[in-house]
């Protein structure tokens, strides 16, 4: 795992799972289907991202493709970071 | 890809025949009443302002399938003016589905240049998502208070809301309350205040007192008469509610309060929207309880604000909670001014006054 997939992965097993190591957490799970990111967990995991990674999200960003699954944040992060160092 | 943008006159019929889905009867196609009545509130507001509007969540697939809907409300506090925007109607299509649609209206909305982002009528989940993203929930404004004068007759007033034969039960309901009324003295009774005088006036006429008596230095919406008056016709039908009654209170011949409310005698008499002047308020609430018991009315509810708690206390009323007032404001002062008894930002200037709340569409 990259580090931006272990702090994602930490983060979510904090705030969703409540440190619930025993549970697999798959990077390509679902999180949505596996009913641990709704409405409300959506909007903690988007300020855990720009807080922890330094990003904004554009509302538009705000999308199943970024956020459903532990390596679509990863890569939504680290294509991010790469823009911002690129600009 | 899915979109956030702002509502549009085009988009009226999708999100009419979505609210009819989400709150009413999704077996009925919504009524056209139902679409103007949206279209009046959210696009031809005179306050209209495309920067602080409603939203919509465009699909995948270029379906509408959210909403926010934002009434715009400019405010002022002292002599300074304020940008801000009541939410409400959070609604999508089929959430499981689509869980990042209405997180993303609402941040829409919250990201916007308003100084101040309001909603009275934040449901368990949406008042969550509120504080997710910074909000407060502000206590002081998310009671509703019920001030019982007949218990029987309410009862059957609120059972004849699901099946009309209920009201056959009036008559005992009128003796069972006559029975209690005596037995339990003072309780179920509200007296009249010395020296003030109530009494029904016209839409002129609470024009006059609502502007007298809003001018203070709270924190209150920048109403014009004509906006004001746009704001009281457009609430004047609410079928779920009954008849609106427009009451000023006077003493010694100066406007000390007014009451708008809805509601025939005999049923539950709907309070939107209270205004005293400073230090008449007891005053004020109480003339309007005893005039309820007078008039016949088995009682009264409506949405507690600081300036009345304490007389709603004595006056054996009883709070609950149904929507939460929350705020968003990047200016701590402003959150914190919401509360302050002086502040006017609930019934005529929240939302509860538009006709999708207490209104019937056919």
């Amino acid at each position: 795992m990259t580090s931006i997939d272990q702090r994602v992965t930490n983060f979510i097993r904090e705030n969703f799972l409540f440190s619930d190591q025993a549970t697999p957490l798959s990077p390509t799970d679902s999180l949505m289907e596996a009913g641990l990111i709704d409405s409300t967990g959506v909007l903690e995991l988007v300020a855990f991202l720009e807080q922890e990674f330094g990003i904004v999200m554009a509302d538009a960003e705000i999308v199943p493709a970024n956020l459903d699954t532990i390596a679509g944040i990863a890569a939504y992060v680290a294509g991010k970071q790469s823009a911002a160092k690129a600009a | 890809m899915s979109e956030i943008r702002t509502f549009g006159p085009d988009d009226v019929p999708a999100v009419a025949a979505m609210f009819q889905r989400t709150f009413r009867d999704r077996a009925v196609a919504a009524p056209a009443s139902l679409a103007q009545h949206i279209g009046d509130v959210f696009l031809r507001h005179p306050w209209y302002d495309p920067e602080i509007a409603s939203r919509v969540h465009v699909s995948d697939a270029g379906a509408v399938n959210g909403f926010i809907g934002v009434l715009p409300l400019p405010l002022v506090l002292g002599e300074r003016p304020l940008r801000s925007g009541m939410a409400g109607s959070l609604m999508v299509d089929d959430p499981a589905k689509d869980p990042l649609a209405g997180a993303r209206l609402l941040r829409s909305f919250l990201n916007g240049p308003q100084d101040v982002s309001l909603s009275e009528t934040a449901n368990l989940l949406s008042q969550r998502m509120w504080e997710k993203l910074g909000g407060s929930t502000i206590t002081a404004l998310s009671l509703d208070w019920m001030r019982v004068l007949r218990p029987a007759g309410l009862a059957i007033d609120v059972a004849s809301g699901r099946a009309k034969a209920v009201r056959l039960g009036r008559p005992a309901a009128a003796l069972c309350d006559s029975l209690a009324r005596r037995a339990g003295g003072a309780f179920f009774k509200a007296a009249a205040p010395d020296g003030v005088i109530g009494a029904e006036t016209d839409e002129a006429g609470l024009l006059a007192a609502l502007e007298s008596l809003h001018a203070g230095p709270g924190l209150r919406p920048r109403w014009t008469p004509d906006v004001l008056q746009w704001v009281l016709r457009t609430a004047e039908i609410k079928e779920q509610r009954g008849p609106v009654h427009r009451r000023v209170m006077t003493a010694r011949g100066t406007t000390i309060g007014a009451a708008v409310f809805y509601g025939a005698p005999k049923s539950l008499a709907w309070v939107l929207h209270v205004a005293a002047r400073p230090g008449a308020e007891a005053k004020v609430v109480e003339e309007l309880l005893a005039h309820a018991d007078a008039a016949g009315f088995a009682g009264l509810r409506g949405r507690v604000t600081p300036a009345i708690h304490e007389t709603l206390l004595r006056e054996k009323a009883f709070f609950f909670r149904r929507g939460a007032f929350v705020a968003h404001g990047r200016d701590p002062a402003l959150v914190a001014a919401l509360a302050d008894p002086r502040a006017v930002v609930t019934g005529l200037a929240g939302e509860s006054w538009i006709r999708l709340i207490g209104g019937s569409f056919r």
